[in-house]
């Protein structure tokens, strides 16, 4: 039985040795989620970020001396999809982002599950994606790098391209904004709950 | 960007806080400060919830399109960029090509006629040359000339019978200095 190191390097040696075509499928197979759901927290919807996933990938792969290092791709490929979400939210300008077409993306499977819990899901998931809409593309990419995905603050600022400091104030404004933009959420629903019903 | 208090404790929630953030907000303590960070604490637990798509998500479909176009995208990319180059030759093979060229060009020149060019000696045919400066007649090897300090458009004869004149006129002075050449 071998160790967990050299597992990892028996796999790592399996993944350089196959050939160009299954290596780049890999590689795709992946990250793939990863960033699809990172520039979609951006930008907001799923026609863009699917598009611009896949320019990403596709200038990744065009540089493939760069995919070598695994754990380097992973944080060179972040960078990229980063700089291409704030990119395309810059040329866009700051038009209100279309809401997600929820009927387009429900899954064959999902049809089994419990509609009640579905729906809290799906209410909880579109409650995140306003709130990062109150948020400018940096602070959002801040708030989802470090606080969703976890990414160290310097990993953040490279991704980024800016400073920790400013990385610090990014976090720092998305996270009250955030909150702000939560408690508004909650007085409303109290103030709708506690209207007098008419007959 | 100065930070408010709401955002160094967003910050302290999260450890992100710089030491100096942590010191100035532990030195004054508001009532209210641990329950506003508790709840930027609260808030940012349950945001990894948020790290995968929500599962009414079409993911598998999505994912199979795209990984599509992107290795499609890529395979196009590389026939376009192969076409206008065509085949690169090694260096081996551009070193080899260039010593060829060499010597031919070598080769070439060794073979024309050596052309006995005496541009050394000066003119065949004296040369008279007139300028506000200076005037000389050269002819073969040798040759003379009369200075001035000035010097501007020159006239030159060769070949020529005769004789030509310079005329210099001193600005301090005003004295006048006529040189004349006469060639037999």
């Amino acid at each position: 039985m071998g160790t967990l190191s050299s597992d990892l390097m028996n796999e790592r040696a399996e993944t350089v040795s196959l050939p160009l075509a299954d290596r780049r499928s890999a590689f795709v197979e992946e990250h793939l989620k990863r960033i699809f759901v990172l520039v979609y927290r951006v930008v907001g919807n799923v026609a863009d970020a699917q598009d611009i996933t896949q320019e990403v990938f596709i200038k990744a792969l065009q540089r493939e001396e760069q995919l070598r290092d695994s754990a380097r791709a992973a944080q060179w490929l972040s960078r990229i999809a980063s700089n291409a979400a704030i990119d395309f939210l810059r040329r866009r300008g700051r038009a209100p982002q279309t809401p997600i077409e929820e009927s387009q993306e429900i899954s064959d499977g999902s049809r089994s599950a419990n509609p009640e819990k579905l729906l809290l899901t799906a209410e909880s998931h579109q409650l995140f994606q306003d709130a990062l809409k109150s948020l400018t593309p940096r602070e959002r990419l801040a708030l989802v790098m470090r606080d969703v995905e976890g990414a160290p603050a310097e990993e953040v600022a490279q991704a980024l391209g800016c400073s920790k400091a400013t990385v610090r104030s990014h976090i720092a404004n998305a996270r009250v904004k955030f909150r702000k933009f939560l408690r508004r959420r909650i007085q409303t629903v109290k103030v709708g709950n506690s209207a007098p019903v008419v007959d | 960007m100065r930070l408010t208090r709401h955002h160094i404790l967003a910050l302290l929630a999260g450890g992100d806080a710089a030491w100096w953030q942590r010191l100035s907000a532990r030195r004054n303590p508001q009532p209210e400060d641990p329950a506003v960070e508790e709840e930027f604490r609260r808030i940012r637990e349950q945001l990894p919830e948020f790290r995968d798509l929500p599962p009414y998500f079409a993911w598998d479909s999505l994912s199979a399109e795209m990984k599509g176009n992107i290795l499609l995208g890529v395979e196009a990319g590389e026939v376009v960029r192969s076409r206008p180059s065509g085949r690169a030759i090694g260096w081996r093979a551009g070193f080899a090509l260039a010593v060829l060229t060499l010597l031919m060009l070598v080769g070439y020149w060794g073979q024309l006629p050596v052309h006995v060019h005496d541009s050394d000696s000066g003119p065949q045919t004296p040369l008279l040359q007139a300028t506000p400066g200076q005037l000389a007649a050269r002819h073969r090897d040798a040759g003379f000339s009369v200075l001035f300090h000035e010097s501007g458009a020159s006239l030159e004869l060769s070949g020529a019978v005769g004789g030509v004149r310079a005329d210099f006129v001193d600005e301090e002075t005003g004295q006048l200095t006529v040189a004349h050449v006469y060639l037999d």
